[in-house]
């Protein structure tokens, strides 16, 4: 290279350039207007993601005072904008948990049947799935929450959902499935972090024989549907 | 120079080079175990160092040692695998706040740090501090504010979780009807030992039961000893020490507490001004006043600006000249009391002095240190003794034939001991040296005097043996009452059992309490309702009663448990009431409410995490995790 001549070089890199530079401009444009997408793309989506989380952080503190219209507010707002966000899914959790403080489970049951709508089956909709089964529990319908946690695989949730469909079973009065539920629920290897093992075995002791067609001696007995469990514990 | 590599760098001959360095890439890939580092465990991808996980491991067995536990090195593995563990479960959280747009804005990050009362100077965020604090514990600033960003956003995570959980009315009747459940029940106690005590056991018995287990009534061989024994502590109580003994050493070892001379002194402080030359004349003129006359400790007062002394008179106390350098000691060492001399310059100004008084140096008085003295002396004629007496004990060893004559060598008593077997006994508890000795062949049967045989540094012993008691089976007499309270004991059992059971059925039967009150007059029966958490109830017999199923009507669920005293006790539950809401004070009940949601809600967090990992594509190295130092 060192043998051409300074002239010769500036040929050369005409010649180059006019065979190819529309391209290299071409290319410089599409790639420039790449860059400045994805980066634009990654400014909004941050952008959004920050909102969402200021949202969500004024919402958790209505939400902690108990106070369900400025919340209800909010929530609306979270689903509205952010509607696929991480938050509007912690958003269904913590309102379904205002309503069940303020005593109002329908509602707090469509928002957690809300966060199952999508289908899929994350780990957050596990918690959802877990909380809905409790209420339709507390709703008397114990052959629902047995629908809600048919089929659900092998999952870190298993002792709890295990623990849940015991108690359904032992309403429905089938004490072997409910028997056999707490069984799994107390077997997992990390019953003792997962669920409080000492209720769980006292619900086992609780339950009546199989044979036993009759309902135990209870000197204070009385049936207990939710409506009454509500007002008893002053809900 | 990269130019010249790059130049040359043409033809086959580079291309070969390049083939060289390529092969054992196309063949290993870039292995990081090829340049000596590697992985403890991989999420997804996501590498844990070995460093990494070393210092976490270290930190937790810090953690361990601060609390004074020592490890047997099977823990250390269970904790290696536990500290592993948590570094996956960190990992599967911090990608999953990054894979779910887990975000804190700025302000959010510095309001939390300015919260920190760490950062914080009279009640308000220093900027100062914060650097500073950081600068010193080698924390960068921008790798501190991520991580508490990383805190926030976990924070979010977890309150999502943890803190939404809720208990339903029917979660928390169902808790408190079985925690909070009573039970009625009727009780009756079978005596033991009031069984025992009434049944009567033959002579005849006794001896078949004697004669059918002869051999567990086996006593130890023993032996009796005689022994003299040299004991250093002993020694020294006896030491005595006379005064010319300890002038003697005074003289002697009194070098070691010798005190430097040290004079007492008073000063006028007049610190250099901007005008030296003015401050030295003023210091001049304060010293013919003090020459002429005028008190000094008056002048002090007046003029001096060392605060510390102008109030006492410019007093600087009893000092030695090492307390006092520069200058100022020169001036002050050099002076006849009631000297007073003056302008002296130091670092600190200009001085007018007066020497008050010298307190002379030299050793300190024997009566500050007698104790320590007497303490070196007795132990140092305590040794002299203890080898000298172990002396006199091996010499009379040639030729003594009993233990009076080889006490009274070393000026010591002959002792006595009965009792002591191949396990040892006192006085010499399990001392192996003595037991060996002890049951030597020319101990034991030719009766021969014992070495020297040393305990410990500080005591030894010569022993003989005056008696053996081969292991023999002991006499009737000595075990009767053994086997007394062993036959009455088994036979009370017996007959408890039997009682138990007719209890067992008359309770079945009835739970008319009264009725079987006149059935078995012998019995005392109790009546009453119980729960879980009661503490005055026998443990074994509450755990018993509360493991029954529920009773049916007119049928009493019946057992029995032994008490933990041993006695047998016959429980009936005859009725079981769940534990009511109504019956706990409203308060108590939403504080109860809210406990159960946060354990709900922490479980529900624990099984997220684990949810997490668990569908997470976790590789842990074994290698890493049972790496253990050489050392240990």
């Amino acid at each position: 290279m060192d043998d051409l001549s300074e002239k010769e070089q500036i040929e050369r890199i005409r010649g180059w350039w006019s065979e190819n530079g529309t391209y290299v401009i071409v290319g410089i444009i599409v790639g420039s207007g790449l860059l400045f997408g994805i980066n634009y793309y990654r400014n909004q989506t941050l952008d959004t993601q920050l909102e969402a989380s200021s949202q969500f952080e004024a919402l958790a503190q209505e939400v902690a005072e108990n106070r369900l219209e400025p919340a209800q507010e909010i929530a609306a707002g979270i689903y509205a904008d952010y509607p696929d966000s991480i938050y509007a899914a912690q958003t269904r959790l913590a309102m379904a948990r205002l309503y069940m403080d303020q005593g109002r489970d329908q509602e707090a049951a469509a928002e957690l049947q809300a966060l199952l709508a999508s289908g899929g089956n994350s780990e957050i909709q596990l918690v959802g799935r877990l909380r809905l089964a409790r209420i339709l529990l507390y709703q008397g319908k114990p052959e629902a929450v047995l629908t809600l946690l048919d089929g659900q695989e092998e999952s870190a949730f298993s002792a709890r959902f295990q623990e849940v469909r015991g108690d359904a079973y032992a309403d429905l009065g089938r004490y072997a499935e409910a028997r056999t539920a707490y069984a799994a629920a107390l077997a997992d290897e990390r019953s003792s972090q997962l669920i409080d093992t000492a209720l769980v075995n006292m619900k086992v002791s609780d339950l009546p024989d199989d044979a036993a067609a009759e309902m135990p001696v209870d000197p204070t007995a009385e049936a207990g549907t939710p409506d009454e469990t509500g007002d008893e514990t002053g809900e | 120079m990269l130019q010249n590599i790059r130049d040359r760098f043409t033809g086959g001959f580079a291309f070969a080079i390049l083939a060289l360095i390529g092969v054992p890439f196309v063949f290993f890939g870039i292995n990081y175990n090829f340049i000596g580092q590697t992985f403890a465990a991989k999420v997804n991808g996501e590498e844990i160092s070995v460093v990494a996980f070393e210092n976490a491991y270290r930190n937790e067995l810090l953690r361990y040692a601060n609390q004074g536990l020592d490890l047997p090195p099977e823990y250390r593995q269970l904790i290696r695998e536990g500290v592993l563990d948590l570094l996956v479960r960190e990992a599967a959280i911090d990608q999953f706040l990054d894979e779910s747009g887990y975000r804190v804005p700025d302000k959010l990050v510095t309001d939390f740090i300015q919260r920190a009362p760490e950062f914080r100077e009279d009640g308000v965020f220093s900027k100062e501090l914060y650097y500073r604090l950081l600068n010193e514990q080698a924390i960068d600033p921008t790798q501190f504010e991520a991580s508490q960003r990383r805190g926030l956003q976990q924070s979010q995570l977890q309150r999502g979780i943890g803190a939404t959980a809720f208990v339903t009315p029917a979660d928390y009747r169902r808790y408190l009807n079985l925690y909070g459940e009573q039970r009625q029940i009727a009780l009756v106690q079978v005596d033991v030992a009031a069984i025992a005590e009434s049944i009567e056991v033959t002579d005849e018995e006794i001896q078949a039961y004697y004669d059918g287990q002869r051999d567990t009534f086996r006593s130890p061989e023993t032996v009796d000893l005689e022994y003299v024994e040299l004991n250093r502590a002993d020694i020294a109580g006896q030491v005595e020490i006379t005064d010319a003994e300890l002038q003697e050493y005074y003289q002697e070892a009194g070098s070691r507490y010798l005190q430097d001379e040290r004079r007492q002194a008073r000063h006028i402080l007049l610190p250099l001004g901007d005008d030296e030359a003015a401050t030295e004349a003023e210091a001049a003129a304060l010293t013919e006043r003090a020459r002429a006359g005028e008190p000094f400790e008056d002048l002090a007062r007046s003029y001096s600006k060392d605060s510390g002394t102008a109030e006492q008179g410019g007093d600087l106390g009893l000092l030695a000249q090492s307390q006092l350098p520069g200058p100022l000691g020169d001036a002050i060492f050099a002076m006849q009391p009631g000297d007073i001399t003056g302008p002296v310059r130091s670092g600190f100004g200009f001085h007018v002095l007066k020497l008050e008084s010298i307190e002379v140096g030299g050793p300190l008085p024997l009566d500050q240190v007698r104790g320590e003295l007497e303490r070196e002396i007795r132990a140092q004629k305590a040794d002299d003794a203890y080898i000298e007496k172990e002396r006199a004990l091996g010499d009379a060893l040639f030729d003594a034939t009993d233990m009076a004559a080889l006490a009274g060598a070393a000026g010591l008593e002959v002792k006595t001991a009965t009792g002591f077997s191949r396990n040892g006994g006192e006085p010499f508890g399990a001392n192996q040296a003595v037991i060996v000795a002890t049951f030597d062949e020319r101990t034991l049967t030719e009766r021969h005097i014992s070495d020297i045989v040393e305990i410990d540094a500080n005591r030894s012993v010569v022993l003989r043996v005056t008696d053996h008691h081969p292991s023999a089976i002991r006499p009737l007499e000595e075990v009767r009452d053994v086997i007394d309270y062993t036959l009455r004991n088994d036979r009370a059992l017996v007959l408890a059992d039997e009682r138990a059971e007719s209890l067992k059925s008359a309770l079945r039967e009835t739970q008319d309490v009264d009725a079987l009150r006149a059935q078995f007059p012998d019995f005392s029966f109790t009546e009453r309702v119980v729960g879980r958490q009661d503490s005055d109830m026998d443990p074994y017999v509450l755990e018993a009663v509360f493991q029954e199923k529920k009773p049916r009507q007119g049928e009493p669920r019946v057992g029995t448990v032994i008490q933990q005293d041993g006695n047998y006790v016959v429980y009936s539950v005859i009725a079981a009431a769940p534990g009511r809401p109504e019956s706990i004070p409203l308060a108590d009940r939403d504080a109860g409410k809210i406990r159960l949601a946060q354990q709900a809600g922490g479980a529900d967090y624990a099984a997220f995490v684990y949810e997490l990992v668990r569908r997470a594509d976790v590789i842990k190295s074994e290698d890493a995790l049972e790496a253990q130092s050489l050392f240990e």
